[in-house]
């Protein structure tokens, strides 16, 4: 048998390269058209952020106001990062007054707590904006329920989908590229997220609209809401104590992510500070919706205490300052948003409490060169 | 690894690429193993599955050829097992689901036993009609183990169809293959029709969640019930054709080609002409091995055009097979009945009316009639979609239901593009009537297509909204 001669072939004598050519021209052209139509003030107009695919309405628009405010006030030099505590509990603005009147130096804080997190999601973020803006000073906003098991998944999926965010972390994809770079494609992205609506766009709008108000320019949020504590409260992850807890093993993943965020923020030039986010002590009675305390309670104190040591180790092992939330600083009982989370009034008293100790316990912040953090 | 995935995208070009470079010797080993691969990026032990079945009919398929005395027990043994895997899943399989205890620890294990392997009902009617063909000296059994491997396992239809008779696949395989400049535009075009059938008509319909109301027909009125059913019938048209046609065009660029399986059902004439237009390789197979076989014996005792019961039986029998492979459950059946019986008033009523000449019927009464036969195909689509409780439920709602409630509007763009696209491939005679198209017409379709599918397939990408716990 002739090999050659009897091979499966390719006969290609007048190939429609033209029409090929042509249709990549229209193509590329469209594209450049839709880009150019999709920068257009009116269709910008339509859109309430700047998606970024990962469907978590607080954490794109924290994203969209840190853009904002790097434009108009320049690279933040303090960053406080967490969960929902953080980002209800720390008021840039206190804290940084605070920080002045101890240390006598002025720093710019943003709070990027993005709710629903945990330190491995916080993490992730944070290596991307400490490597993109440089800060002199990084908070770490964390308390036990960043340490449970059971809601790990719940975010890092999202995350660990999200292309955009391996583009950050230096894993090259075309979906993420577009994100970053293209109005275009956000617009498409922000567009898709009225796919569960059958495409309904209004329905993204009024969820975006729910936070008209409630985030600072500075990303902290701006709530007047507030908690009788002294009544039986079964809140947020109370209600869900197995999801949340798990068998009550404290989480290894998460706390290897807090020790690579202080080693990469030590890395980038940056002071950290780990500091516990305050609770109602009502919170530790942990009473059921009748006001009888839970049977798990044990259970759940010797989990806090067993975070709490491995936190006291890790910072000792990094050299840096783990503050404890004391129960030392008076939150009012005006304070409270619910009983793990601050509104504004009670913010305002941590974060000077906090700004304060940060400035004490930390000594002069490192100069940031003029090229960093542009 | 769907057909429908980059994943899939690049299968295709690698196994191109190869296929190629291979002397002819090794290609069709190379097409069978690149074919099994695919079958395992499924589930692992599939492969297993399907090359046990495949040794097992070829083996019968010689030993029926040269058997003299029993070939009736050889034919009946292999329709048996073909049909026997079957049952075993969709019967067997769906019992014991029932009845075992199956856990997150064990279920890696029981469940692959228990669920229909995907592909398995289409290489088992592909096994049955070899054998058939064989016993009916249609075709002789092939002596090349490999090919006929080829035949069950070809990748491009291994999951969905098309069903290919042996006949007249075997003989590519043994053929020398060419592929040029017009195989080239051809396959292509094809490729090009299926993503805008599938990812850009499905995908836009998908996006307007026309199942939803289906889902839960108690909630809603008789309009936005039947509007939903009309909606979904073409999702499932476009979403099904729009995947025929990129298995049919990547068949073709390995020089293979595949049987069309659609052919503008929405402009049939009658229930019986949409069977002749909707799946066709699958109406195909029951034609010629279930209805005409039963319409033969009916015939032998009486030959009549008024033969009654050859114009009851056939058709219920076929349409009854027919619903039990889609899914042995009561409201296949019950599924499979409707059609039967409205292919049996169609023949009754064709003894006292004959069928007019097309080009007789003024145009108002052939859209009417168009129309009416797109509803009662979607009506008949009930017991497919939703079990038997809730089709009562559903036809319920449509008789008392009219709660004014309007419909949303929106997916009847992509209805009517999905027409657009049927008429003009029955217009023209010509499923790649968009190749005559003018030069531009042709460049803005080919940058517009994949520049659509990619905007519909992102606005398909992204996660629910993230609610805080």
């Amino acid at each position: 048998m002739n090999w050659s001669e009897k091979r499966v072939s390719l006969k290609f004598q007048h190939p429609r390269l033209s029409l090929g050519a042509t249709a990549l021209v229209i193509f590329i052209l469209t594209c450049l058209l839709a880009e150019i139509v999709a920068r257009a003030p009116f269709i910008q107009a339509q859109i309430p952020y700047q998606a970024y695919g990962i469907n978590h309405t607080q954490l794109e628009l924290q994203l969209n106001l840190l853009n904002k405010y790097a434009r108009e006030k320049g690279a933040p030099d303090c960053f406080i990062f967490g969960s929902s505590q953080a980002f209800r509990e720390t008021d840039p603005a206190a804290f940084e007054r605070f920080y002045e009147t101890v240390s006598g130096e002025k720093v710019n804080c943003y709070n990027f707590g993005v709710t629903g997190s945990q330190i491995w999601s916080t993490s992730l973020l944070s290596e991307i904006l400490i490597r993109k803006y440089q800060p002199r000073l990084v908070v770490i906003g964390t308390s036990f329920l960043d340490y449970t098991e059971g809601r790990e998944q719940d975010i890092n999926e999202r995350y660990l989908k999200n292309d955009w965010l391996r583009y950050q972390t230096g894993a090259f994809n075309l979906n993420g590229w577009l994100t970053e770079h293209s109005y275009a494609w956000r617009a498409l992205t922000i567009l898709s997220y009225a796919a569960p609506y059958g495409m309904r766009y209004g329905e993204v709008v009024r969820g975006a609209r729910k936070w008209d108000g409630e985030i600072a320019d500075n990303g902290f949020a701006l709530s007047d809401v507030s908690v009788n504590p002294s009544l039986p409260v079964e809140t947020g992850f109370v209600k869900n104590l197995q999801k949340e807890f798990g068998d009550f093993g404290v989480s290894e993943r998460n706390l290897d992510a807090l020790e690579h965020l202080i080693s990469f923020s030590q890395q980038a030039g940056a002071q950290v500070l780990i500091a516990e986010m305050t609770y109602h002590p009502a919170l530790l009675e942990l009473k059921d919706r009748h006001g009888q305390p839970r049977a798990d309670k044990a259970l759940i104190l010797a989990f806090i205490d067993k975070v709490n040591a491995r936190l006291r180790d890790i910072a000792k092992n990094h050299g840096v300052p783990f503050l404890e939330a004391e129960s030392s600083v008076s939150i009012p009982d005006t304070g409270w948003y619910d009983l793990y989370h601050l509104n504004r009034v009670g913010a305002e008293v941590f974060s000077e409490w906090l700004g304060g100790q940060a400035a004490r316990l930390l000594g002069p912040l490192p100069t940031r060169s003029s090229s960093e953090g542009n | 690894m769907t057909i429908l995935s980059a994943k899939f995208l690049v299968f295709v070009l690698v196994a191109l690429a190869i296929y190629y470079i291979l002397p002819r010797r090794l290609q069709n080993l190379f097409l069978l193993i690149a074919s099994y691969y695919y079958y395992s990026t499924w589930l692992r032990w599939y492969p297993l599955l399907l090359l046990a079945q495949t040794a097992i009919v070829f083996g019968l398929g010689h030993w029926l050829y040269r058997s003299v005395k029993s070939k009736r027990v050889i034919l009946w043994l292999g329709i048996l097992f073909n049909v026997g895997i079957l049952l075993w899943f969709l019967v067997g399989g769906t019992y014991l689901k029932g009845v075992l205890e199956i856990n997150a620890s064990n279920a890696r294990t029981i469940l692959p036993l228990l669920v229909l392997p995907v592909g398995a009902s289409y290489y088992a009617l592909n096994g049955i009609s070899y054998l058939i063909d064989i016993n009916l000296k249609l075709s002789k059994p092939t002596s090349n183990f490999v090919d006929f491997a080829l035949y069950l396992a070809w990748f491009p239809k291994l999951i969905s169809g098309p069903l290919e008779r042996a006949r007249k696949f075997l003989p590519q395989l043994a053929e020398k293959r060419t592929v040029d400049d017009e195989a080239l535009a051809s396959n292509l075009t094809l490729i090009l029709v299926g993503l805008f059938r599938a990812s850009l008509l499905g995908g836009l319909l998908t996006l307007f969640l026309p199942a939803i109301p289906l889902q839960d027909p108690a909630s809603h009125g008789a309009l936005v019930l039947l509007w939903a059913l009309v909606t979904y019938m073409f999702y499932l048209y476009n979403q099904f054709a729009g995947y025929t046609d990129i298995a049919r065009g990547v068949s073709g660029l390995f020089g293979i080609q595949l049987s069309r399986n659609f052919n503008a059902p929405f402009f049939s004439k009658d229930v019986s002409d949409f069977w002749t237009r909707w799946h066709i390789s699958l109406s195909q197979w029951l034609r010629d091995y279930i209805y005409m076989p039963v319409s033969r014996a009916f015939l032998r005792k009486n030959p009549s055009r008024a033969n009654i019961p050859n114009l009851i039986v056939p058709p219920l029998v076929t349409m009854l097979i027919s619903g039990l492979w889609h899914g042995a459950d009561w409201n296949h059946l019950v599924w499979g009945a409707l059609m039967g019986l409205l292919i049996m008033f169609e023949n009754i009523r064709m003894l006292s009316r004959p069928a007019q000449a097309e080009a007789s019927i003024p145009l108002w009464r052939r859209i009417l009639s168009r129309s009416w036969l797109i509803l009662l195909m979607a009506a008949s689509t009930v017991p497919f979609v939703l079990d038997l409780k809730q089709t009562y439920v559903f036809f319920a709602r449509i008789v008392k239901g009219w709660d004014g409630v309007m419909f949303d509007l929106r997916p009847a763009a992509a209805v009517i593009l999905s027409l657009l696209v049927d008429w003009f491939q029955q217009r023209g005679k010509d499923e790649l009537v968009f190749r005559k198209w003018p030069f531009w017409a042709q460049a803005i379709l080919l940058a517009l297509i994949p520049l659509a599918v990619i905007v519909i397939t992102k606005l398909q990408s992204a996660p629910p909204v993230f609610v805080y716990p």
